[in-house]
């Protein structure tokens, strides 16, 4: 156990030594600096607290005279945060209130806490346990062996504080983990804080754990741990560490969100304590509440290095708070459509035949396929940049094959580099001094996938450039623009190293020690891929980068994936959990290998993976080298079958993912969500994470059990919506959880009464044979007769859509009338999409035709018909062009 | 670049202009009929321009100009043959010049070209260019080759079959003169063991008053030999260690011995820990002196054995039991003439006994008896020396006969032309490995760095489809991969004029694909290439 760890975790509750000196208050328009003294140890810091745009605060606390600097990361927010005026700053000899529209922020001079409110009530209160850890750098106390006696009576003679405990700990200087050493040159330096969260019932977030979505009391338990590792054969239901680290909480309750965002690279800890799973909250510190029942979450974040940077986010609705964390880190570029079609990937197609062969047996079994996908054997010895040209000799050739059928390939590249002085790579940055150094400036060297590798340190801009020099087309060969990037093993993988990552006291560019930057080491590695690929195509095409490490801010570049699992139901239950709560954290492009990793899925498991990886947004099946194979048709025709239908349902609702998608870009909004995002107030939803929302209009229970005949499905909107069975739409009206039989040919999804869906019912090889093919709306009304929905449309592959190049459309029905309205007039694209077909499910009655009004086309008569057995109408044909604003009328 | 596009797009705008106006019609307009675009002429008659159109399934009545007007009325998809509206439709490009497909409806238009004659992209991005000449052209040069290499190798099968059905005439009748044989041999058998009774009774009594001496001397007769043999072979053991010794670590352990197919004595395709420490004596790991004093003389036999100077104990399932040196020597002969493996690796129940009795057998008298006795001893003696000949017969003959029906129980092919293949062995050498098939025996792997051989499965079945059985065999039961499956190998078999081994890959872990042509599966009568069309 890590011994900050255990230092922070020793804070007694209630005794903060932490107290603000009110004198020293600064303030200008948007912040506040006033200075902070600890009263054990005698040293300085000084405290800065911002009000920044939408309902959030920064607050930020660094020793006012730090021995040396202290690290703070630069790569995870999108940009400065935007700063707003505040409205009023108020001091007394207590407090300090700064007021920012409905929010208002009182930090209390003694001890120190920062109480935050949202319209009048309490929703965060920082060190309001006391719980505030921040281990100032110090020298390391030079004691003989046989003087250390004196040495501590020295050092009491020279200092009236009694300290903060961590000279005397002996991890604190130096720590052993099984066979490796961690020399910790710096000494103590953790930095740690709790947050209360009055009136909320669970807390989400800080990703990515196996675990259920909401997060678990942790206090007879280790802490949730944020580490990225490479772990092998991971568990479900564990909060150990794995490939990736987000430390953004989320707390909820009936009445508000709200979140904190900790702002910090180093391994990190986080203890949760929840009223929900405690009978006496022993946490709670004299909160000033009328409420009966008192609601709390409690969340205690431990860093071993940086600084204190945390940002208040105020929600008050869960869509509110996670746009505001999107805000600060940004959202996900949209991506290409052909990402958000299937993929199909195993380590290894053996060879370009192999692969030939693949792809035209999707053709032949009549299956969608967008991507096939390379592991680590294309290449010659693991070097990457290179070819295994025995196997895969002419790799043009074999990509032009499959980019003949509108197909990509994607080849992995990973961080390790193979120490071969025959091998460019290595050459190269051996040369140059471009790899992560060891404590004593020689290159680090480890042990990975070629055997004994040496890592390239993205930190520093020059082996930004030089890395991204490698992707161009005419340095790689055998890519073109249509060959994708995979990034794995960057948390990084070090085979032999503690717990198979990178030492700690490894140094990096600007001499930042591993341990400070660990959590963010994998994004940098996919933040200069990106812009690899941005530049491989002179800006013009979307880049497409897969990641297994990531951090806050990683969905600005990457697609990610939950890592090695297994080929086992829990494995695929907890796919869901896992997406859902990176998703809420930003990064909606998740998925998990279907079928398992390891291991060999039977049929049932096989197809029933694949029925709940159509609603996941990243759809790639993947396997182990040992495994059997595993495509579509290797099991039988029946299975090829409903796998055949699974997918078509993925591709037929391609353009609704894609009009989320591109929402998520503008607002932030995670495009799968757990049900109580979208029905804050249901507390039964809170706990759900076996079900997920495709934006608001759909829901969907996988089944995640052998042998099940039924599931229980949540039905949410308390009885003021109606869900309808999209197979059958069958209406179920009735709120809460009701059993939904199944067989194994379907899952059971339903789409929301009042929603629009836009779809697509001609299923192609690929989705660039879809591109231009027409749109089938699926309307349902609400009681009142009345719906709505989007449809996003551009060209599926280029920025272009950033110089306006693009459709944005506003569908509703309203007093039988459907309209379409383009939302954003300026923008425009030629499409040769129409209209092909529009169903109405639970329609006005009596309809007998309907007209459509359009610019172009006039006034045309259209069929309707009429099917009394699931109470759809059909609009035939409307034929009108996406992107004309129309009006479609329903006569009687 | 800037160009490129601006025509890319006037061409996509002429495209839409174009699908605006083949939206109404939809059909291909020539000089003579008004073809229905997507069906063959022979289907015309469904599709009548004169009257509505009813769906093929008989379903729906719809207006004819709603026939391939880009939208899909009829549940079977009869209605758009020629567009892409229906899901599960099917087009038809009757590519004159070529081979006339039919293609799902999903492909017409998507950029692809899949009709030879370009008809399934006529409202597409992409310029097909009408190639159906060319390709029948090849088509049919490659038609013509496959014919030919059909008739010639035709004819081997031919040969084959009739090699077949003579090897299978005669081992039905040698079959049926074996089991005449065995009836005999068996009452010849009771004969014998009734004299050998009386014998042995009239010996028991004559051996009554010998009856006090009893020397326990049995096990160290038997041992000596043995010993022998070590102290001769210790050379040998110690080079032997050395290289079992693969870490160089100055013992041999388990784990050492578990990467050495010598040591399975089970044969299942793994050496099990428990077998890895019958050899070691039941300890984890020997040193040279431990392993030159008692693990080699378990080992031994089992080298001599791999290295095939020890051909008696190869058939031997369970040779659990440590046999002494002379034992197995006198075995030797028996196990030659019985020395296809497959059947006695099945049958382990009569060496079992076959043992039993042996050791039933009593010990050579050390006792001086008198004459008379003497030669009661010397009746019984021969008496059980005859019966033993019997049985040993009779082993030979059921070994035989198990040999003949299991032969002629497996299926060579509708017309036996497997059959003479049977036993031949195939290789293949790739960048790293020589690949070896053995029809209807094993398959195996060994390293062309040298090395034992990897068995990569046995004989399992036909595993081909209905239509098709004899495409496919399967061997499996192989080796079994450290932490995976047993090895298992798919052989997919084809024509061709020579008995060959094409390929073999390794399409999963321990999953091996191999190929292999013979004409044995040359059958223009049944030729399933012609009808293998791309759908």
């Amino acid at each position: 156990m890590a011994s900050y760890r255990r230092r922070c975790r020793k804070v007694e509750p209630g005794k903060t030594p932490y107290q603000l000196l009110p004198d020293t208050l600064i303030q200008n328009e948007s912040m506040i600096t006033i200075d902070l003294f600890n009263k054990d140890t005698g040293v300085f810091y000084v405290v800065q607290f911002t009000s920044l745009k939408e309902s959030t605060f920064r607050l930020h606390i660094n020793e006012k005279n730090p021995l040396h600097p202290r690290y703070e990361n630069e790569y995870a927010l999108q940009d400065q945060p935007q700063i707003i005026k505040l409205d009023s700053v108020e001091k007394t000899t207590e407090s300090i209130t700064v007021v920012k529209g409905e929010n208002k922020a009182i930090l209390n001079v003694n001890p120190f806490k920062i109480d935050l409110y949202s319209k009048g009530v309490l929703t965060i209160s920082a060190n309001a346990r006391g719980l505030m850890r921040f281990e100032h750098l110090r020298t390391k106390p030079v004691r003989e062996p046989e003087q250390s006696e004196n040495a501590e009576t020295v050092e009491k003679n020279n200092t009236t504080y009694p300290g903060d405990g961590a000279d005397n700990d002996p991890g604190a200087w130096e720590e052993n983990f099984k066979e490796h050493h961690d020399t910790k040159p710096f000494g103590p330096e953790a930095v740690a804080m709790d947050f209360s969260f009055p009136g909320s019932e669970h807390a989400y977030g800080i990703p990515e754990h196996a675990d259920s979505l909401a997060l678990r009391s942790t206090k007879s338990s280790d802490p949730y741990r944020l580490y990225n590792l490479d772990v092998f054969e991971y568990e479900t239901n564990e909060r150990m560490a794995l490939y990736g680290a987000i430390p953004v909480l989320y707390a909820h309750g009936k009445e508000r969100s709200s979140g904190v965002f900790w702002h910090n690279t180093a391994e990190t800890w986080i203890d949760i304590l929840s009223s929900a799973d405690n009978n006496v909250v022993e946490s709670i510190v004299n909160f000033v509440s009328g409420s009966t029942k008192k609601f709390q979450v409690d969340a205690h974040f431990m860093s071993e290095s940086g600084v204190i940077d945390v940002f208040f986010m105020l929600g008050p609705k869960p869509l509110d708070v996670l746009k505001q964390y999107t805000v600060l880190t940004g959202t996900a570029p949209l991506p290409q459509m052909f990402a958000l079609g299937y993929h199909q990937s195993r380590w290894n197609y053996n060879d370009q035949d192999d692969v030939a062969t693949i792809a035209e047996s999707f053709d032949t079994y009549d299956l969608p396929l967008e991507v096939i996908w390379l592991d680590i054997e294309y290449t010659d010895n693991k070097k990457y940049f290179t070819w295994d040209s025995r196997k895969f000799p002419n790799p043009v050739e074999m990509v032009h094959n499959l980019t003949a059928k509108g197909r990509k390939l994607v080849v992995i590249i990973d961080p390790h580099i193979k120490r071969d002085s025959n091998y460019f790579l290595h050459n190269d940055a051996t040369n140059l001094g471009y790899y992560i150094k060891n404590k004593d400036g020689k290159d680090y060297e480890g042990w990975c996938w070629p055997g004994a590798s040496s890592y390239l340190d993205f930190f520093d801009p020059k082996v930004i450039e030089y890395y991204v020099g490698l992707y161009s087309l005419d340095k790689f060969h055998g890519t073109t623009n249509d060959v994708y990037i995979w990034n794995d093993m960057n948390e990084p993988s070090v085979f032999n190293g503690p717990e198979i990552t990178a030492l700690k006291d490894l140094v990096h560019h600007g001499g930042w020690e591993h341990r400070d930057v660990h959590n963010i080491n994998g994004h940098m590695y996919i933040r200069a891929t990106y812009e690899a690929l941005f530049r491989r195509s002179g800006g013009y095409l979307r880049p497409f980068i897969l990641t297994r490490a990531f951090f806050a801010g990683s969905q600005r570049y990457a697609t990610m994936w939950t890592g090695d699992n297994m080929a086992e139901w829990s494995h695929l239950r907890i796919s869901y959990p896992m997406c859902l709560s990176v998703a809420i954290s930003g990064m909606s492009l998740c998925g998990a290998d279907v079928g398992g990793f390891f291991k060999n899925p039977d049929s049932e498991l096989f197809i029933r993976w694949y029925q709940a990886a159509v609603w996941l947004p990243f759809f790639r099946q993947h396997s182990h080298i040992e495994t059997k194979r595993r495509e579509p048709w290797t099991f039988n025709e029946e299975t090829t079958q409903i796998v055949r239908e699974a997918l078509r349902l993925r591709y037929s609702y391609l353009p609704l993912w894609y009009t989320l998608f591109r929402e998520h870009e503008i607002n932030g909004l995670p495009v799968i969500r757990p049900l109580w995002v979208n029905y804050p107030s249901e507390s039964e939803t809170f706990t759900i994470d076996d079900h997920l929302q495709l934006g608001d209009s759909l829901l969907v229970r996988p089944v995640f059990q052998s042998g099940a005949t039924e599931v229980a499905v949540y039905f949410p909107g308390e009885n003021k919506v109606t869900w309808y069975d999209i197979d059958t739409m069958q209406p179920y009206q009735k709120a809460g959880y009701v059993k939904i039989p199944v067989t194994i040919y379907k899952i059971p999804v339903f789409q929301k009464s009042g929603s629009i869906v836009p779809r697509k019912m001609r299923i192609r090889r690929s989705t660039v044979a879809m591109k231009d093919d027409p749109y089938t709306l699926i309307i349902i009304t609400d009681s009142n007769g009345k719906a709505s929905g989007n449809l996003y449309i551009d060209d599926e592959i280029s920025f272009e859509y950033r110089h306006g190049k693009y459709l944005y459309l506003r569908i509703t029905l309203d007093n039988n009338k459907i309209t379409s309205t383009l939302i954003d007039k300026l923008a425009s694209y030629e499409t040769q999409s129409w209209l092909e077909r529009i169903d109405i499910a639970n329609p006005p009655q009596g309809i007998k035709s309907a007209q459509l009004e359009s610019h172009s086309m006039g006034k045309i008569t259209l069929e309707t018909t009429y099917n009394p057995h699931n109470n759809v109408l059909t609009i035939r044909k409307p034929a009108v062009n996406m992107g004309e604003e129309w009006t479609i009328e329903l006569l009687h | 670049m800037d160009n490129h596009r601006q025509t890319s797009l006037m061409l996509a705008m002429l495209a839409s202009l174009l699908l605006l106006f083949l939206a109404t019609p939809g059909h291909v307009a020539g000089s003579e009929v008004l073809q229905i675009r997507g069906i063959p002429v022979i289907k015309n008659p469904l599709y009548r321009p004169d009257r509505d159109f009813e769906c093929l399934d008989g379903s729906k009545l719809i207006p004819f100009t709603w026939v391939n007007d880009d939208y899909c009325d009829c549940g079977d998809g009869s209605d758009e043959p020629g567009t892409t509206a229906c899901a599960n439709g099917w087009f038809y490009c009757d590519n004159v010049g070529h081979k006339q497909v039919y293609i799902p409806s999903s492909w017409v238009n998507d950029g692809v070209c899949d009709c030879c004659d370009t008809s399934d992209e006529y409202a597409s991005r992409v310029e097909c260019v009408n190639n159906c000449s060319e390709l029948g052209r090849e088509a049919r040069l490659e038609q013509q080759k496959a014919e030919q290499l059909a008739r010639e190798g035709n004819k081997l099968r031919v040969e084959l079959a009739a090699k077949g059905k003579t090897m299978k005439a005669e081992h039905q009748s040698r079959l049926a003169k074996l089991r005449v044989d065995y009836q005999e041999a068996e009452l010849l058998k009771r004969e014998k063991e009734i004299l050998k009774t009386q014998a042995e009774e009239r010996e028991s009594v004559a051996l009554e008053k010998y009856k006090p001496v009893e020397p326990e001397q049995q096990s160290a007769t038997e041992e000596s030999p043995g010993e022998e043999e070590e102290k001769l072979s210790t050379p040998e053991a110690e080079d032997y260690f050395k290289i079992l010794d693969s870490d160089s670590s100055g013992t041999v352990t388990v784990a050492e011995l578990q990467t050495r197919a010598t040591f399975d004595k089970n044969r299942d395709g793994a050496v099990s820990e428990e077998e890895a420490l019958y050899f070691l004596t039941d300890k984890k790991e020997v040193t040279l002196q431990e392993f030159v004093d008692t693990a080699w003389a378990n080992i031994k036999p089992y080298l001599m054995l791999e290295q095939g100077m020890f051909k008696a104990a190869e058939n031997k399932k369970e040779a659990d039991e440590q046999q002494s040196l002379d034992d197995s020597d006198h075995e030797k002969e028996e196990d030659e003439e019985g020395e296809i493996t497959d059947i006695e690796e099945e049958g382990t129940v009569p060496e079992e006994e076959q043992e039993q009795e042996q050791e039933n057998e009593p010990q050579e008298p050390e006792v001086q008896y008198d004459e008379e006795t003497q030669a009661l001893v010397d009746e019984a003696n021969n008496a059980r020396e005859r019966f033993q000949e019997t049985v040993k017969a009779i082993n030979e003959l059921e070994s035989e006969i198990r040999q003949l029906e299991e032969k002629l129980e497996r299926d060579y092919g509708p017309q036996e032309e497997f059959a003479s293949l049977d036993g031949e062995c195939f290789e293949y050498t790739d960048l790293e490995y020589i690949y070896k098939l053995c029809l209807f025996g094993k398959t195996s792997q060994k390293s062309k760095s040298g090395g034992s051989d990897v068995t990569l499965g046995h004989w399992y079945d036909w595993v081909g489809t209905a239509a098709n059985k004899y495409t496919k065999m399967k061997y499996d039961r192989g080796l079994t991969c450290w932490n995976g499956p047993a090895r298992s190998t798919i052989v997919t078999l084809s024509c061709g004029t020579e008995n060959k081994l094409i390929s073999v890959t390794e399409p999963s872990r321990c999953e091996y694909a191999m190929e292999f042509s013979t004409p044995a599966l040359c059958n223009p009568s049944s030729d399933t290439t012609d009808k293998h069309d791309e759908l």
